[in-house]
């Protein structure tokens, strides 16, 4: 099966642990890190948990991703800040924008409404991904990260994880 | 048992190449009084990410020894990581619970728990092991050989008693310069 191209992104960037909370619109992208054997793919209960294991990862001089829902960026927003204006730990985190993107559960609606504004007020540098080719940001993402001791949001489109392929490259 | 005691237990006890993460609170301020030379990453805030920090670093480096030292309602806040450190299973892992039932550096209330609160039980059950609760100090000794021989993910809950805790002075060190002096210890025992 083919890796996806987040993933790909990944292990350009050398990622080895990327860990990860479920959204329905990041199942190409979690079953592509369950397939690869370069990655060490964590299923967390909480995301503020994969900003720890990333912290933790950085310590040992590795690169860790956290992969989750932006609702996961707003119950990690304690730690995230931590990272940043505390530990001024490097990390990236990439998460899919429910409540955008044509999303038609009221439900999902608040979290693309406030992920980015709470994000931008805690001080935390976001990117965003709109299409496929935009996941090339991943790289990006890591530069700044590292350059400013910082956790980086990267806010994906569901039209970045998708292809015509269902979401694989 | 004391929690100096315990700390000092501890470090007699964990292999000479060990790294060691300390969560916040009282735990780390008898982690700092022994002045134990390992690597040490004082995870400080946010409270209950301590647990998450070391399974990361333990997964990404499994070249070496990593023991987590935590109080119990720092563990408290976090059950959920048993669980990731459990399925995970990194053998290099240890953590030990320093368990006073009370939240001794805030103000020194009691944790949410009843008398028959079981802290090694909800361990257990999340699937670490080895896990030892011993139920006297003169057992601790023992338990910490055990945890330390087996392979990991271990955990040891050792009752501490409560003591005072005034809220000291501010740190000399941002968490920050702590990181970098961490990363700089860490490359030079490597």
């Amino acid at each position: 099966m083919s890796t996806h191209r987040l993933v790909a992104e990944f292990k350009s960037a050398g990622v080895t642990i990327a860990a990860s909370l479920p959204d329905q619109w990041l199942s190409d992208v979690l079953a592509s890190l369950d397939d690869e054997p370069w990655i060490r793919h964590v299923l967390l209960t909480r995301e503020d948990e994969g900003v720890g294991i990333c912290i933790g990862a950085g310590l040992a001089g590795q690169r860790g991703v956290v992969v989750c829902q932006n609702a996961g960026v707003l119950l990690s927003m304690n730690a995230l800040s931590g990272a940043a204006h505390h530990h001024r730990a490097p990390l990236v985190v990439v998460a899919v924008q429910r409540g955008q993107d044509g999303d038609p559960y009221p439900y999902q609606a608040y979290k693309g409404l406030v992920t980015a504004p709470v994000l931008a007020a805690a001080g935390i540098p976001t990117l965003t991904a709109a299409v496929p080719d935009d996941l090339a940001v991943i790289q990006e993402a890591f530069v700044r990260a590292e350059a400013g001791r910082t956790p980086v949001v990267v806010l994906a489109q569901r039209s970045a994880l998708a292809t015509q392929s269902g979401g694989r490259a | 048992m004391r929690r100096v005691d315990l700390a000092l237990l501890a470090a007699a006890k964990m292999p000479p190449d060990s790294t060691v993460v300390c969560g916040l609170g009282s735990t780390s301020r008898a982690w700092r009084e022994i002045g134990d030379p390992r690597p040490s990453y004082y995870a400080s805030d946010p409270m209950g990410l301590a647990s998450s920090i070391a399974l990361g670093l333990a997964l990404a480096d499994q070249s070496r020894p990593t023991t987590l030292l935590q109080g119990d309602g720092d563990l408290l806040m976090s059950l959920g990581a048993l669980v990731t450190a459990a399925t995970e299973a990194p053998d290099n892992l240890r953590t030990i619970v320093f368990h006073n039932r009370i939240y001794e550096t805030g103000g020194r209330r009691p944790l949410p728990v009843g008398d028959d609160f079981d802290l090694a039980g909800i361990a257990g059950a999340a699937g670490l092991n080895p896990v030892l609760a011993p139920p006297t100090d003169a057992e601790v000794d023992e338990a910490l050989t055990v945890i330390f021989a087996a392979p990991g993910p271990g955990l040891v809950v050792v009752l501490v008693d409560p003591e005072e805790s005034p809220y000291g002075a501010p740190p000399k060190w941002s968490q920050a310069e702590e990181r970098a002096f961490f990363l700089q210890a860490r490359e030079a025992s490597s």
